[in-house]
Order: structure tokens, then sequence, then C-alpha cells
């Protein structure tokens, strides 16, 4: 198992690095960071001195080598908007970010899980069909469009919840909902067919010839296998959430890292968006990581290996 | 062979012979008829199946894919499959009607009063769970027993069914027991609460010879000590007849014969019954030929008019096609599906067996070919896997698949490598065919080595050397047409036309007794299995090949099925003089077929002889034990027949 | 030989020995014509919508903005579903947004296809180091959060259908590649392809012929699966204002842009939504049918 949980780790630092490499090429390939830094009318001798103290002058190996060294320290640069450490301003964004996707992925967990196993366990039944539907129509459900629309309906009509911000606990219904149903069909379908898969397997069927009952079946014998799948690919809900935090911390004034992004963007802060764009990576891999570890740790066949 | 003798089983031969009667009985099936429906619409499975078991006797149901015999236990247990409705009739067990129950009830029957063990012990058991747990399951279900007691539990029943240091052993996974110890362990677990019923659905089937017969000991002693019942279903006679005081025969879903073991192989009065047995090259001698059941079974979709197997009945009159025959007495406890049982048809007059040239009659016979280089050589070839490996990549544990063999296969010879699963047989073909490399040693075709052929010796190693693979049902492209399957290795030699190749996809495919014109535009799926190993040889033959190279080429067919192909490739082989090497796990398939058999075991070959001297005197130990392991598995058989 | 003669029974359906005998689901079989009606619709209404409605994709008039739908407009103009926040008729550019969707759809889709398939075919098939590498690869392009991409590209060159469109192609391909790739690891296993070997087909013989005509049904459902996804991404894109140049009409934008008159115009938003909604779930019932219908071993993955 050691060895395992050792591979996966090597993967997750191979990964992290090639996932430096294309921020870094990204924040290169996204234009000369000096012409936003000088004032129009500066001179060319101003230009390259900045650019040498940028070392922008030298090879991309060694600008690369340097960008590396320096973000390992946890230094990216000044933000160009906020005029301090780009960490800085993101990190003040990212609690909001952790605390709205953690409670929205355990609602989704809490949601989707269970609703997977029934609708498998009578497979095309009411229950089943049902679920089906809704998964399919949330599928469909543009997360800019619910938003706004939940906005529409709470905020403006009824005027129950707020329009935005994340103060008390009520401005997180409408976020949490959004994003939930930005990412419950996967989950859902996905603990479903794990289930339905192996619910066909003969030691399932040799658990009812013991005479186990259907609830045991369901949840001893082939929940327990198919959480295993569910396990593994529950990291590409994690990571769909970062991909719908950006939408819905928009939609809804979230002062999160996902909102942080796009305004950058639109400020030209580079080394704001170089930090988020690597730490939510660095996020998924590292959810990924912990997923394999969880997954040997659940696996007989690799804990006792 | 003295060993058989030994292993002839005191049930077969005990007098518990009459069909069960009164109070004694534990499980009847009286007139049940099932039918599923399907997206083919609604297909009868069952037919007025009748059957009867009583107490401590053991009940053996055989027969081909598609008989019925798997539906029945499901019908037995109260778990059918979706869509599966029961017409007419009723199962009744312990004096209870199991249709009448509700779910429950029938749950709490099965596991307590039915201990049941499945065919696949690689699959039955849960990956996730500890074997304690899942033996003692009943237990806990059932008698409401706690954890730790059921955990004793579990460690007395594995010590019972044969496991040692069953202490630590019950707190490990399935993965870390071998499948003959696991079907053991589903043994275990079938018989936690003391069951009145037992049931076995081809508990031995995906087992090797040499466990088969250990575990067929271990089931018939617990019934025994549970003087419980057994209802054992099997597609070979042979197995059953070890273990079953009576056998019913199964055949489109209805039961065609049934009678004491030991009259069914002396005095069978079904055609069916009679070709089954008759068709068991296991009890040939070397240079037979065994008369196959022609055809296929029938299709359940289509609708059965008089007697189902009328069409490959070779007694067959006008009335067997327009009225179904009804099981009926012809003697005490022996009962006959047939119109014709009273008129003491012959096995020998239905199914004869002929005896077939011997290799040393033909004109091709291999000393003819013995000064030219072999076809195909294998010289101290060795292959060894890579098991784990360090952090680093490198290899740290290795497995040596096959050790230093030699090998050589002349024309117009047959040559076979019998052995168990691992014993290496497959990667030794599998470098033959080029496949993989060895990691020392040679391969040579025709004298050169393979791996060093220029552009022609290589097109002409491709055309001579043709390969026949186990699994009819993966070895084609499932979007190619038969026609294209047949004629890719000629496209591939590329210096016939396409016109040329066409008839010659028409030759092959009549010689090898299939109808050009009905399968050519076919694609695989709409064969049956036998139809697509004959597919395959036509493919193999297409190039005028010197050497057939087949994998296991009848394990993966119905029993009746492989003697028509085994037919055949005799018949190919006698009329192209083609040299064939085959390997094997069927000691039966071997003997009918091979001129030299070469024995297997752990990567080395033990014995290398005649079929002649390795089957009747055979040195290595191993291969005594092999061949007293199958006998045993066939115990009736040897003795009834010898 | 005559004993083998009778032996072949009409080719009819011979199901597997010991196979299960799979139960008959209701609907399965017929083909999903409300779905396809609407993605016909769509398409007839992208093609043609521009040149039938009498406005511009960006012609506004402020006195007739922000109509109603069904009402004449400020301006003494008919708009079937009403004006923006400029005065642009929604319906028009509705049309010119379901061109957008529809395009990015199916060339962001066959874009990620292409992709993903030619890695995945080479990582199956070349040896066990290229298909670690581009495992790897495939890896750190899904760590990266699909949206990102499209952000940060959107900030490098300047917006337009062909960012979106390689948006949507990086984001979608590692999926294809699993997939070909799981695929690729079991049939270069099978016994036909080991067959096909002792033929002589050459690899790219074996590719062509073996390989891509039995992985072809998975990337044809998956794609039809991924158009949905395709859109709804679009409209993301689109949404955060750094997919099309602003004049441009896109679903997304449309939401983006009528949400400031949310309170007092709800169909600026609410029409672009369910016109996603309907696209998407009419593609994704047209890919659940397929998926069904030519590999059910498809399910839940996406």
């Amino acid at each position: 198992m050691l060895k395992f949980i050792l591979v996966k780790l090597a993967q997750a630092l191979v990964s992290v690095f090639g996932a430096s490499i294309i921020v870094f090429l990204l924040a290169r390939a996204s234009g000369d960071p000096v012409n936003l830094m000088v004032s129009a009318n500066a001179t060319t001798e101003e230009i390259e001195s900045l650019r040498a103290t940028l070392g922008l002058d030298r090879s991309l190996l060694e600008q690369y080598l340097t960008f590396l060294s320096h973000a390992l320290r946890g230094d990216f640069g000044q933000s160009i908007h906020y005029h301090r450490p780009a960490i800085d301003v993101v990190m003040s964004s990212v609690g909001a970010t952790l605390m709205l996707g953690s409670i929205a992925f355990l609602v989704t967990v809490l949601l989707a899980v269970p609703a997977g196993v029934y609708a498998a366990a009578r497979r095309d039944g009411r229950f089943d069909r049902c679920v089906r539907g809704l998964a399919a129509a949330a599928q469909a459900l543009p997360s800019p469009w619910v938003g706004t629309l939940l906005i529409l309906l709470f905020s403006v009509t009824l005027g129950v919840l707020p329009t935005s911000g994340s103060q008390g606990w009520q401005s997180f219904i409408l976020p949490v909902t959004t994003l939930v149903i930005f990412s419950i069909a996967g989950l859902l379908r996905l603990t479903r067919s794990s289930m339905l898969e192996t619910l066909g397997t003969e030691y399932v069927r040799f658990a009812r010839v013991k005479g186990v009952s259907e609830r045991a079946v369901l949840w001893r014998h082939a929940f327990r296998n198919a959480s295993l799948s569910v396990l593994t690919l529950g990291a590409l809900v994690l990571l769909s959430m970062l991909s719908g935090s950006i939408i819905v911390e928009t939609v809804f004034g979230w002062p999160g890292i996902g909102r942080a992004v796009v305004q950058a963007v639109n400020q030209r802060d580079f080394p704001v968006v170089q930090v988020i764009v690597l730490f939510m990576s660095v996020a998924y891999i590292m959810g990924n990581f912990v997923v394999d570890v969880l997954y040997a740790c659940l696996n007989p066949r690799i804990r006792s290996a | 062979m003295n060993t058989s003798d030994a292993a002839v089983p005191r049930r077969a031969s005990s007098s518990t012979t009459q069909p069960p009667q009164g109070e004694d009985i534990l499980l009847s099936i009286h007139g049940l008829s099932l039918s599923i429906d399907t997206a083919r619409g609604k297909l009868s499975i069952l037919h007025d199946v009748s059957l009867q078991l009583a107490r401590g006797e053991s009940l053996g149901i055989v027969g081909e894919s598609g008989s019925g015999k798997s539906m029945t236990v499901n019908a037995v247990l109260g778990l059918l499959p979706l869509g599966a409705r029961i017409d007419a009739g009723a199962v009744v067990f312990l004096g209870k009607d199991m249709g009448a129950l509700d779910e429950k009830a029938k749950r709490a029957l099965r596991g307590s009063r039915i201990g049941t063990i499945l065919q696949d012990p690689t699959a039955s058991l849960n990956p996730a769970l500890r074997i304690g747990h899942q033996v003692s399951e009943p237990l806990r279900v059932h008698g409401g027993a706690s954890v730790s007691e059921a955990y004793e539990a579990a460690v007395d029943l594995i010590e019972r069914v044969g496991i040692p240091d069953a202490q630590r052993r019950v707190r490990q996974y399935p993965h870390q027991f071998s499948g003959g110890m696991r079907q053991r362990i589903v043994g275990a677990s079938a018989i936690s609460c003391k069951p009145d019923l037992l049931i076995a659905d081809e508990p031995t089937t995906a087992l090797d010879v040499t466990v088969q017969a250990a575990y067929l000991d271990l089931l018939s002693g617990l019934q025994a000590e549970l003087g419980a019942g057994l209802l054992f279903i099997s597609h070979d006679l042979g197995v059953v007849s070890r273990i079953c005081d009576r056998v019913a025969v199964m055949y489109a879903g209805r039961v065609v014969e049934t009678a004491a073991t030991r009259t069914l192989f002396s005095s069978a009065r079904h055609p069916y019954t009679m070709g089954l047995v008759s068709c068991l090259p296991s009890i040939t001698e070397v240079g037979q030929r065994l008369t196959p059941i022609p055809g296929n079974p029938p299709d359940p979709a289509e609708g059965q008019a008089g007697c189902p197997f009328a069409n490959r009945c070779p007694a067959a009159v006008d009335r067997c096609a327009s009225e179904v025959p009804a099981l009926r007495e012809i003697a005490p406890g022996h009962q006959v599906a047939c119109h014709r049982a009273d008129e003491g048809l012959q096995t020998q007059q239905l199914w004869p067996v002929t005896s077939s040239i011997t290799v040393s009659d033909r004109d091709d016979a291999p000393e003819r070919f013995a000064r030219t280089p072999p076809t195909l050589e294998l010289s101290r070839a060795k292959k060894m896997f890579t098991i784990k490996r360090t952090l680093l990549g490198t290899p740290s544990v290795q497995f040596c698949a096959v050790d230093s063999v030699n090998l050589q296969v002349f024309r117009g010879e047959s040559v076979s490598v019998v052995g168990e699963s691992g014993s290496g047989k497959t990667t030794c073909i599998r470098m033959a065919l080029g496949l993989e490399q060895p990691t020392s040693g040679v391969v040579r075709f025709a004298g050169k080595d393979i791996a060093r052929l220029d552009r022609q010796g290589r097109r002409e190693y491709r055309r001579r050397v043709q390969a026949v693979f186990q699994d009819p049902y993966t070895s084609f492209n499932p979007r190619m047409s038969i026609a294209r399957v047949v004629a890719e290795p000629l496209m591939e030699l590329g210096d016939m036309s396409r016109q040329d190749i066409s008839t010659r996809v028409d030759q092959v495919l009549a010689q090898v007794g299939l109808e050009p014109r009905r399968v050519r535009d076919c694609f695989p799926h709409q064969l049956s299995g036998g139809q697509r190993q004959r597919v395959a040889i036509a493919r193999a033959l297409s190039t005028e090949p010197h050497c057939l190279v087949l994998d296991e080429p009848v394990s993966a067919l119905d029993v009746s099925i492989r003697v028509q192909i085994l037919n055949l490739l005799r018949d190919v082989q006698q009329d192209t003089g083609v040299g064939i090497l085959s390997i094997s796990h069927d000691l039966g398939a071997v003997k009918y077929m091979s001129d030299r058999v070469i024995v297997m075991h752990r990567g080395v070959f033990v014995e290398e002889g005649t079929a002649e001297q390795v089957y009747h005197r055979p040195q290595h130990e191993y291969t005594q034990k092999l061949l007293a392991d199958a006998a045993a598995g066939h115990g009736v058989l040897h003795a009834g027949m010898q | 030989m005559n004993d083998l003669t009778n032996a072949v029974s009409p080719p009819e359906q011979a199901g597997r020995p010991g196979g299960r005998i799979r139960s008959r689901r209701p609907g399965r079989r017929v083909l999903p014509w409300l779905p396809m009606a609407v993605i016909a619709l769509l398409t007839v209404f992208a093609v043609v919508g521009p040149w039938l409605i009498p406005y511009g994709e960006s012609q506004g008039s402020l006195p007739g903005r922000l109509a109603p739908p069904f009402r004449t407009g400020g301006d003494g103009a008919f708009h079937l579903l009403g004006t923006d926040q400029l005065g642009r008729d929604i319906f028009v550019r509705l049309a010119y947004g379901a061109r957008v969707s529809l395009l990015v759809g199916v060339v962001g889709v066959a874009l990620a296809c292409l992709i993903g398939t030619m890695v995945g075919l080479l990582a199956g098939i070349l040896n066990k180091s290229v298909d670690a590498a581009l495992m790897r690869g495939t890896d750190v392009a899904l760590s990266i959060p699909g949206l990102l991409i499209a952000i940060l590209l959107a900030s490098i060159f300047t917006p337009s259908i062909v960012t979106v469109f390689v948006s949507v192609g990086l984001l979608l391909w590692p999926t294809y590649a699993r997939l070909i790739r799981g695929e690729v690891l079991v049939l270069k296993n099978s016994d036909f392809v080991a067959l096909a070997r002792v033929a002589g087909c050459s690899t790219w013989k074996i590719i062509v012929r073996h390989l891509l005509p039995n992985v072809l049904p998975s990337i044809i459902v998956l794609a039809t699966l991924q158009i949905g996804a395709a859109v709804v991404l679009e409209a993301s894109i689109s949404f955060l204002g750094v997919g099309l140049p602003p004049n441009k009409a896109s679903w997304g934008s449309m939401i983006d842009q009528g949400r400031q008159y949310m309170s007092t115009s709800w169909w600026l938003t609410a029409i672009p939504g369910l016109f996603i909604f309907l696209a998407v779930m009419s593609f994704n019932a047209l890919g659940d049918w397929a998926r069904v219908r030519f590999d059910p071993r498809l399910e839940g993955r996406r």
C-alpha cells in the first residue's frame, strides 16, 4: 500500500509540475507585463531596465526556473491592480470559496449518493424515472440562468433572501443551491450506474441466495464495492465545483477566488490570475491524490498488498 | 488404469436408486412452465418440468446451455430474473408451495434451509468483505448470531472444508485465496446453517481437473454429513455420474429422461441421452471415431410443434415432428420422453463408434516429413513475466511462465500440450505464433528464427502458420462480415485477386461444413458458438497452412458440438496434411485428436510421448495424478463402460 | 463429411450460451422523436431565422427598448419576444445565438473528439512509457478547470468564436482520451486482434480495421452527449463576457446583459435561458438514447 501511495504521490507531483509549466507559459503568452506596468511615455531605457529587473531578458527556461523557485516560496509577484503581493490578494478570498464549495459538495453527496443507490435498486421504477428526469433537467440548466432566476424569485419578488454577499447563513442558500444543481447530475448518474453494475455481479446473487435482506444486499454488498468507483470519480465533481464556483460567485457577488479571477482578467492583473489558476489545479490534483489514498485504504486488494 | 476402480463413487453403486416417495420428499417440482419477456417477444424457457428429490438423495440435472437447467434452479430459489414468469406448475419445498410464499418467507428459506453454490468461485465472493464475514453471513442473517459467534463459527466452517490455518484465514479477503479454495469457502457458507437442501450450480466447471475431483469428494462428504438433499447442475455427464444417485437430462426446456445414474449409462432410452453418453471423447480409445449429435439446439423463440430433439435425432419418425412425447415411466425409476422409448433402440446403432485411420496408416504420416525441418519449432524457449517492480521500475519479482522448452511440430502430425491453468501452455503457443517474444531461446519456422525473417520469410510464416482460439465469441471483430473475417489472411498476403479470394472463401466455408451462401454476409453475432468455431477454422485453412495452432479449440463449446468440431479437425488434417499444435486442459479431447501428447506442469514439459504411451503408461508422477483425477471425475463412466 | 452439412441451422440469432437474456425495456428502440424535433427546429431557426425576421443583430432603437414579448414597443415596431435594453429584437438575437451555440457545439466537440481520439489511440497502442506520459498530460489538462482555460485564452487573444472553439475543444478532449484509451487497451488484447496479427496485419491496419470501427460507437455516443455540455460551456463563457465580442449575440451574454434589468424585464434573461435548457436537454436526451442503443457501458461517463 505504501508503494501505491508513493506512486500516486509521484504522479500528483508530476501533474503539479506540468500545471506549473502551463501556467507559466500562459502567463508569458498573455503579453508583455512591462507594457502594463510602465506609463505610456516611458523611455526605451526605462522599459529595458524594468525588463532586466523582472528577468524578462533571460531565456525562457531560466525565467521558468526563477518563476518556480519564487512560486515555491509563495512569491508570485505584485498584483498590478491592488499593489500588494498577488498571493495575499488570493488568500484573502480563498476562505469564502472553500466555505461555499465544501457546503455545496456535502449537500451534493448527501443528495446524490442515496438517490443514486435507491434509483439503481428499483431500476426503471417510479423513483428511478423521477430521479433520472430530474438529473437530466439539472444537467441542462445553465447555472448563470438558474442563479439569476433564483435571485429573481427569492430576492427580488419574494424578498426573503439576500441577492449577494456572504453575510449570514441566508446568503449561502441561493449560491449553494445553484452549485448543487450544477454538479448533482454527474454524481447521481455515476452512483446509479456503478450500483447497477455491482448489483449484476455474481457475489450479489450469492448474497441473495444466502437470504441476505435486500437492504443489506444494497448497502453492505453492492454499495461497498460501488463506492470505490464513486469515490474515484467523485473528484471530478469537486473539479466541476471549482468551475461552477466561477459562475456562481459572479452571479451572487460572492467574494471568493472565482469572482476574483474574473475581475483579475478584466483588470489584466496577471499575477493574480496565475496564482488562482495554479491554486485551483493544485487543489484538484491534491484532491485526486487524497481520493487515491482513500481508495487504497478502502480497497482490500491494495491495502493488503 | 487401476486408479479408476478406487474412484468409483459409492453413491452411484448404492441401492438408493428408486425415485423418492411419500414423506421423504424434500423438494418436488410439478409441471413447471416458465417464460421470459424479452425484446424478441415471449420466450418459453421451461416446459412442464417435473422433478423430485428426497432427503439424503442427490439428483443431477444435466443439459447443454439453453436447456433450462439454470432457470430451474432459479425457480427453486425463488430468484427469477426480471421479466420471467411462472406460467404453470409449482415448486414444493418442505411441503410448502414456494410460489405462495412472500419474498420475506422465501428469503428466510434461502441460506438457512437451502444452501447454494454458484458456478464461478472467483465472482461469487464479495471482494470488499472478509472471508469470515461472508462464510458466516447466513448464521447472522438467519440464526441471529453475534459478530463474535459468527466469526468462531466461520473458523470451524472453514476448517471443515479443508482450509488450514483457519484462525488467520477468516480475516483475509477473497483475492488472497486460489480458485479452488474460494469454491470451498463458498461451500462452507452454503452449509453454515445446516440446510436441508444443497444446490450446486456447475460448481466445478471453473476448476482445474486436479482440484475438481477433491471438490466433488468434499461436496458429497458434506451432503452425507448433513443428510441433506443435493441438487447438482452440470453440463458434464461425467462429473454428475460421480456424485449423483439419479440424473435428469434436460433438453430445450424439458426433462427428456430421468434414471438412476448407472441405468442412464448402461441403458439410456432417449436418443439424446445416448448421444451425450457416447459423445464423451474421454471414454474413447486412441483412433476411434465418434458420431456427433448433428445440428444445434432449437431456438426458444421458435415454437416447437413436436419433440424438440426431432430434427437432430437419427431415430425420428413422422410422429416426432408433430407430437410432443410425454415423460412416461418405462421401468421403476426410469422415465423417458420419447415416442420410441419401448423399441429398444441401441446406442451403437444411433451413434456408432467407428475406428478411424490412425496416423501411421496415412500416406502423409509425419515420417514423410521428418527429413524436412519441422514447420514450427520452439528451441530452449523461455518466457519470464515481471509480476512486481520496484519504485524505479526494475523488475523485483519475476515469474517463469515457460522454462526452456523444446517442441517440434511436423506437417501431418497432431501434437497436443496438456496442462492445467497457469501451466504455461498458452504462453508456449503465443510464442509459437509470434505474439510473445521469448525471453531467451528461439522460435523457428521451417528452420528459420522467426525474429529474423526477411520480408519474404515473414509472409511465408504468416501464410503457413494459422491459429484458432478458444472463445468463438471473442475471436471475431464484431463489425466484420463472415466473408471478410475468412478473407482477411488472404487479403493480407495480397497475392490473389478479389475474385479468387471470394472463391477461396466459399471453398473453405464449404470445407468446414457451412453453406457459403447462407453465412457469407452474416455477422458473427448471428451465428451459434459451433458455427463460429467452424468459421474460425475456415479462416485458418484459407491460406493452405502447414501448421494450425489451436488454443483450446472446443472447450468453450457445448458437449454435443465438441465432437462435431473435433471430427472436423481430424478430417481437415487427413484431407490437407496440415500439422496441428493444440493446447488443452481437456484430457479427453486431447486423446481424441492427438498423435503426440506433451504434459506441461509449471512451465516445463514433464512428459512427452505418443497418445497411446502417455495415456496408458504414464511415467511422470504428475501425469499419473492428472489422469487419475480426470478418471475419478468420470467414475461411473469408466466403471460402467470398460 | 456429410454428417456436418446438416450441422448448419439457418443463421438465426444465437445467444451466447449461459448468457443472460436481456428483458425488454419499453421505449428503448423507438427513436427519440421529441428531442430530434427540437434540435431540427433549432437548426432551421438558426439557419433561416436571421433572414426571416426583419431586424438586424445589433439594430436597436432606444425608444423601443425593453419592450415585453408580444407587444409593440415604444417605437411602434412589433417584437415577437420583446426587445432588450438597447431596443434590439430578442427573437432575432436568439437566432444568431442559436448559430453560435450549434456551431460551438459541433466544432468544439469535433475538435475535442479529434484530439482526444488521437491521444487515446496513441496511449492505448504505444508502449507503457508513452501511455504514462500521455495520461499524465491528460490529468494535467483535466486539473485546470475548464472555464479558467476559456478565461485565460480570452485574456490572451482577442475573444472570437475561434477562441471559444478552442476552449471547448481543450476542455472536452480528456474525456475522449480516457474513454478511447480504455477501450483500446481492452480491444488490443482481444482474441480477434491477436488473430489479425497472426494473419499478418500491420499495426496501422489493426488500428483502421479492428480498433477504430469498434470504438466508433462510443465516440459517437460521447460526442452527442458532449454537444449539450459544449452548449452550456459556451453560454457560461459568454456569460462571463470572455466569449464573443459584446455586440455579437450569444445566449449566454444575453443572460448576462439582461441580469441588470431582471427586476423589471424578466424576459431578457428568462427566454435565452429557456433556449439553452431546451437545446441541451434535447442533445442530452439524444445522447442518452444513443448510449442505451449503442453502448450501455457508457452510462455515467461524461
